[in-house]
């Protein structure tokens, strides 16, 4: 058994009781083809870097499972025609971790934006070095 | 700050990040030119085993839309 970690862009046009059932629904997916799920994050709806299926936003899914080479197989076939979810990436989980990803929270006024300005915060910088920048753009 | 400035120090190693994950889109995001383009290691200065999985980590990232493949240049 692997671990592995897979994101996948659901159709921004479910409800987002939908999009709680088919995560459920992936998850249990998973199970049926011998894997375990450590971890299930939900992003939440986000604006797409460019178009996909003409669609310009989607719901996130971060899942973290373990699974047999066999079973990562037949899982991916099960999913390989399902028009909801418009995209996904599976990949063997890294060793180590580079930086414990924040979801965009609801103070993320730049997310409609993003693409836009040049020069933009410089995230590898600590939180405190942020909170100074913002202090000096007022 | 002038984006373009050499700098002579990965700034990977001397952060100590071993491995750099695609889904930290605004740490990503400093290693794009406006245009989208993975920046060179000459500007950035990034070492050329982290510059390999920096680019690795950018490509994933454009296939999920996180980053863009291309942006659009506005006046």
């Amino acid at each position: 058994m692997k671990s592995y970690e897979m994101v996948a862009i659901l159709d921004p046009g479910l409800d987002p009781a939908v999009c709680a059932e088919k995560s459920k629904d992936l998850e249990g997916r998973i199970k049926t083809h011998g894997g375990e799920v450590q971890n299930i994050v939900q992003w939440g709806k986000r604006k797409l870097a460019y178009n996909i299926l003409k669609k310009d936003a989607g719901y996130y899914l971060v899942f973290n499972f373990q699974t047999t080479s066999k079973g990562l197989l037949d899982f991916k076939e099960s999913i390989k025609h399902d028009l909801e979810i418009l995209r996904y990436l599976i990949i063997v989980e890294p060793k180590a971790k580079f930086s414990p990803f924040r979801p965009p929270g609801e103070g993320d006024e730049e997310a409609g934006a993003r693409f836009g300005g040049r020069g933009r915060a410089r995230s590898f910088r600590r939180e405190r070095d942020d909170d100074e920048m913002r202090e000096e753009e007022r | 700050m002038n984006r373009f400035r050499r700098h002579r120090v990965c700034y990977f190693c001397t952060n100590k990040i071993r491995e750099i994950d695609y889904k930290d889109e605004r740490a990503l995001f400093d290693f794009i030119t406006d245009r989208g383009k993975i920046m060179p290691r000459r500007i950035s200065g990034t070492c050329a085993s982290h510059q390999r999985k920096l680019s690795t980590a950018i490509k994933r990232a454009r296939y999920l839309a996180i980053l863009p493949y291309i942006r659009e240049f506005t006046r």
